[in-house]
């Protein structure tokens, strides 16, 4: 390599075919992978700047989803197979990384996420509260409808109770009582603790009898025409929703969100209106490692309309916050009924599923296919099994997603494997389910589709991380860590074995010397090496490598610590990782 | 699908709350605490990387960062910054390098350019096609259209419809008053000025409901059927082509005898007229077999007809079957009026069976035989003959393909889901005709066509469907949408 950057560099080299064509793509070639090229300096990412900052009103915009669903199957396609760039990338294996990570691997709290479960432990109350500041709308008073969505199987309303705050109120498919409703309510308390920012999702039961239809509400009806709605027209709809035997109904109400609503995001490119947001949402942490998150909870549905950007005050600051929204076609829910058997494995629309089972003539029975079933209605179908936390395809695909590496797996493995039994039961909790086994059977199967995603992205990526450089009572120091898959039961620590090497500048102080299951690295004697070891830097950093092996198969990558002298210049300190 | 996204989405539902005034006045002021609040001045230091200025921005760190990876690294600068971190990293302080926020770098753009210069028209073209449908979605254009072929109350609707054979056109019905009783006009068009006109009323309630009547004005002008001659050896290359024009009058009654079993009964009056075919690719039969005596070769003839069919009908689903089945008998008398040249009589056996083999997965067997017999030495119109080679029998051949007295055909079908709405099939189709099929079978008369198809399904209706056939004649498609039997 160093004799061919030494020829490439050189102008007179003319390279062994002569042909300037050839010459370029070596250059480029070399480019990507010096680029992507292990290297011993440890390069911080930069931190990307505050996108809290103080900002006008952006303006409002609209996605259709259709054309949303136009994009993602057929122009992207097209568009990503023209992207040489990222085919070479793909060739290399070689992805680009997201933009908006720290240094051991984290992303910034910031418009679009909030570090919560994943790094401290949420309370089983927090986990019920979840993004929630009250109780829900006000059922002992009326309820003024403002709005309705009479078309559908699910109607829904936007009302205003009794004490003048807004709700959008969604209600289960006929059929199948507590089903949308329940899903939602417990996703939202599980997307909230996992980071994101949700609406404040309620389980409500209300009497029909305290609504009341405002003035000039305008319903678009089945035929696409707006008129005034009517009392006639809020008859049609109760009639259409399940009543229970008291006479009341049990509805999901989505607390209005604060702020200016200026439309759904997209997950990918930038907002141009928004000067806060410099990262593409394609390379942005917390939207690729979404696809984690969304795996789990069977969120097949998140398309850019299921989102929300308000344009919110917090203090004297206007910005722009990003919201996830409408988990009703989550879980074993897909809003109008349970899922279908082929979410989650097959797009809406899939041209490669069509192809390959015409080209199959459907002979060859997919997996998903045979173990289609509804145990509980309020559920839907939701089961782990043939659950692949990789290969599971959303409702179209998504840019973000499909930019996930192996590090944004990890990490929103992490986010999912942060949620404790007791923490799912807390969440269930709260889509009041009446049938206590299905409550206990949607527990059972989160716990598992949850345990699916560990073993596998824990599997995939060497899952030691919360690194510590710690003091050891001989004066020397060590790094400390935890084996994520040890910690969540996935791996038991006997059978998890480790090695290191240690590495400053071109002397390899270390190698490949194995702990036995500690996980406990003494570091070399700084103290009484310190004017050696005081020249290390960013640039130049004291190097330790860490591989693990499981069951004595094979030695997983290493993850790279990065040390350096800190600022009092008697022991190390932590720089950063590299996965 | 529109439906289905629509009803997914409740962004629908919040941009309605957008606009205040579309609340009662007396609600308004709750509203106030979702006003904008005041913006503050912008700190110019922190608006540094806006967005007119990022482009640059990115331009100039892409190039900075390209000729960074060619020098030695060495050569890197790095920044110490003070930053503020999330609480769980215990960090003083970190060591940068400027990194850029653009999807790309230097060399990737490099790379990518003639991908993107190729994405250009492509990207345009697309753009044109997505306008296209954004338009029809925004304005609810299917929806408005929907409206206006439809009454408010539902009495009357206009349905656009397609099919090979009979072209595109419109069905009006109009309900009157309360019951099921509806007054229908259908008209249909298609090239060489094939057309068809009718007026129909239908669901007239006789006996308590038990039974139900339909009376029925026919004109059509089939204006390029074809005629290959009779017999199961006629071939492809004498193929003519005639008009049919044909005006009736019926009545007919039907009941349900139970749940699965009804009986349909029919009296027509009919004229018809064989013209001079309007394609000029193939000869006219008026004028090959002008002096051939081919029966029914005239204009003005009158006949009544009688059918009679019971049906046995235990499909699990009229739209998606995936079990059950559907048997017909089918018993029919034409004769002449003003004349004794021509009458018979004719009866149709149909079965077709659904087996669910696993998985959605259906296979449809079908058997149908139809057989003609004059009565007192008349002769039987050539039209009025039993025709193989169209969609309802061998897909692959054109229609009236060959003709005789007696045809029999069997059909294996084997559909598979491939998406929610989605289902593909293959099949098979074989059959013959013959003098008198009873005597005169024979394996070596037996034609076949078999071929790939999609059916489209609309809340489990069947909406549209695809089908290409092959057979010795070679390949014929068949498109048919809101017209599928």
């Amino acid at each position: 390599m160093q004799s061919f950057r030494s020829n490439i560099l050189n102008p007179h080299y003319s390279g062994a075919s002569g042909s300037g064509l050839v010459n370029l793509m070596a250059l480029l070639m070399f480019c990507l992978l010096l680029s992507c090229s292990g290297s011993n300096q440890f390069i911080a990412p930069q931190p990307p700047p505050d996108d809290m900052q103080n900002i006008p009103l952006p303006q409002e915009r609209e996605i259709y989803i259709i054309t949303d669903g136009f994009d993602k199957q057929i122009v992207d396609k097209i568009g990503g197979l023209l992207d040489f760039s990222y085919q070479l990338r793909k060739l290399f294996g070689k992805p680009r990384e997201a933009a908006n990570v720290d240094a051991f691997d984290e992303v910034y709290n910031s418009s679009w996420f909030t570090n919560r479960n994943a790094t401290k432990e949420m309370s089983i109350e927090e986990i019920a509260r979840g993004a929630d500041t009250g109780a829900g709308p006000d059922v002992s008073g009326t309820w003024l409808i403002v709005s309705a969505k009479n078309q559908g199987v699910t109607p829904g309303f936007v009302i205003v109770d009794s004490r003048g705050v807004g709700y959008v109120i969604k209600f289960d498919p006929p059929g199948y009582p507590e089903l949308a409703s329940g899903a939602e309510a417990v996703s939202t308390k599980l997307f909230y603790a996992a980071g994101y920012f949700t609406a404040e999702n309620y389980i409500t039961v209300f009497d029909p009898k305290n609504l009341v239809v405002g003035e000039d509400v305008e319903i678009t009806d089945e035929r696409g025409r707006e008129r005034y709605m009517t009392e006639e027209d809020l008859q049609v709809i109760l009639q259409r929703i399940q009543i229970g035997e008291d006479g009341k109904i049990r509805a999901l109400a989505s607390k209005f969100i604060v702020g200016e609503g200026i439309g759904p995001f997209r997950y990918k490119k930038t907002r141009k209106d928004d000067p806060n947001d410099l990262i593409p949402h394609e390379d942005r942490r917390e939207l690729r490692g979404l696809r984690v998150m969304a795996s789990w909870l069977n969120h097949f549905d998140t398309k850019a309309n299921n989102s929300y950007d308000a344009w919110v005050t917090e203090g004297n600051v206007s910005f722009v916050k990003h919201y996830l929204l409408d988990f009703g076609s989550t879980l074993g829910s897909i809003s109008r009924g349970p899922m279908p058997y082929h979410v989650g494995h097959e797009n809406w629309v899939d041209p490669t599923a069509i192809f390959r089972k015409n080209l199959t003539l459907g002979l060859l029975v997919d997996d998903y296919e045979k173990f289609y079933e509804v145990k509980y209605p309020s559920i839907g179908f939701f089961t782990p099994v043939s659950f692949h936390p990789q290969k599971y395809k959303f409702i179209f695909p998504n840019p973000a997603f499909n930019n996930m590496t192996d590090r944004d797996g990890f990490w929103g493995a992490k986010l999912v494997m942060s949620f404790t039994d007791e923490q799912i039961e807390a969440a269930v909790r709260q889509g009041h389910y009446s049938n206590p086994d299905a409550a206990a059977y949607l527990v059972s199967v989160l716990k598992e589709r949850r345990d699916i995603v560990g073993r596998y992205w824990y599997g995939r990526v060497n899952p030691i991380d919360n690194f510590e450089v710690i003091p050891e009572s001989s004066g020397r120091q060590s790094i400390k860590f935890e084996n994520l898959a040890v910690k969540n039961r996935l791996a038991g620590a006997q059978s998890s074995n480790y090695r290191y090497s240690i590495r400053f500048g071109d002397r390899e102080l270390v190698t490949n010397r194995e702990t036995g299951g500690e996980t406990v690295i003494p570091l070399p004697d700084f103290q009484n090496n310190s004017g050696m070891y005081r020249a290390a830097d960013a640039e130049n950093p004291i190097i330790v490598s860490i591989q693990t092996q499981r069951n004595g198969g094979k030695w997983s990558k290493a993850v790279k610590v990065f040390l350096q002298p800190g600022i009092n210049g008697n022991s190390l300190t932590l720089l950063g990782i590299k996965r | 699908m529109l439906t289905y996204f629509y009803n997914l989405s409740i962004f629908t539902l919040i941009k309605n709350i957008k606009n205040p005034t579309a609340i009662s006045s007396d609600y308004k002021p709750l509203y106030s605490k979702y006003n904008p609040p005041v913006i503050r001045p912008l700190d110019e230091d922190k608006m540094k990387l806006s967005s007119k200025k990022a482009p640059i921005f990115y331009l100039l760190s892409s190039l900075l960062i390209s000729l960074l990876l060619l020098k030695p690294a060495s050569a890197q600068t790095k920044t110490a910054t003070g930053i503020s971190r999330p609480e769980y990293h215990k960090i003083n302080e970190q060591q940068v390098v400027s990194q850029q926020f653009s999807q790309r770098e230097l060399w990737e753009h490099i790379v990518s350019f003639p991908g993107d210069l190729l994405f250009v028209p492509i990207r345009i073209f697309f753009f044109g096609v997505k306008q296209t449908i954004q338009f029809a979605d925004e304005s609810n254009l299917f929806k408005k259209l929907n409206d206006l072929l439809t009454a408010d109350d539902g009495s009357w609707a206009i349905m656009p419809s397609y099919s090979s054979r009979t072209g595109g056109g419109l069905d009006y019905f109009h309900f009157v008053s309360d019951t099921l009783t509806r007054l229908t006009f259908s008209v249909s068009a298609g090239l060489r000025r094939r057309q068809g006109y009718r007026l129909g009323y239908e669901g007239v309630t006789l006996f308590e409901g038990r039974a139900a009547a339909e009376f029925e004005v026919r004109y059509r002008l089939y204006s390029d059927e074809r005629f290959y001659g009779i017999g199961p050896d006629s071939n492809f290359d004498n193929e003519t082509n005639y008009a049919h024009e044909q005006v009736s009058v019926s009545a007919s009654v039907s009941s349900k005898l139970d749940e699965n079993i009804s009986f349909n009964g029919e009296a027509v009056v009919e004229r018809n007229n064989i013209l001079g075919g309007r394609n000029s690719a193939t000869p006219s039969t008026t004028t090959i077999y002008r002096d051939t005596g081919l029966p029914g070769m005239v204009t003005g003839l009158k006949f009544t007809r009688l059918n009679l069919e019971i049906i046995h009908d235990y499909r699990n689903n009229r739209g998606r079957t995936t079990n059950g089945g559907i048997n017909r008998v089918r018993l029919g008398i034409v004769n002449e009026i003003d004349g004794d040249k021509f009458g018979f009589w004719q009866i149709s056996l149909d079965t077709r069976k659904y087996f669910h083999l696993f998985y959605n997965r259906v296979l449809v067997v079908r058997a149908h035989g139809t057989f003609t017999e004059p009565f007192l030495n008349r002769s039987i119109p050539f039209y009025y003959l039993s025709d193989l080679g169209h969609q309802e029998t061998i897909r692959g051949f054109r229609r009236g393909r060959f003709r005789d007295r007696d045809m029999a055909f069997a059909s294996v079908e084997y559909r598979f889901p491939v998406a929610p709405a989605l289902d593909s099939f293959i099949f098979l189709d074989a059959g013959q005709v013959a003098k008198n099929l009873v005597k005169d079978f024979s394996t070596a008369d037996l034609q076949y066509g078999y071929g790939w198809g999609v059916n489209i399904f609309s809340e489990n209706r069947l909406a549209a469907q695809f089908v290409i056939g092959k057979s010795t004649d070679g390949f014929r498609v068949y498109f048919n949408f809101n017209k599928v039997f």
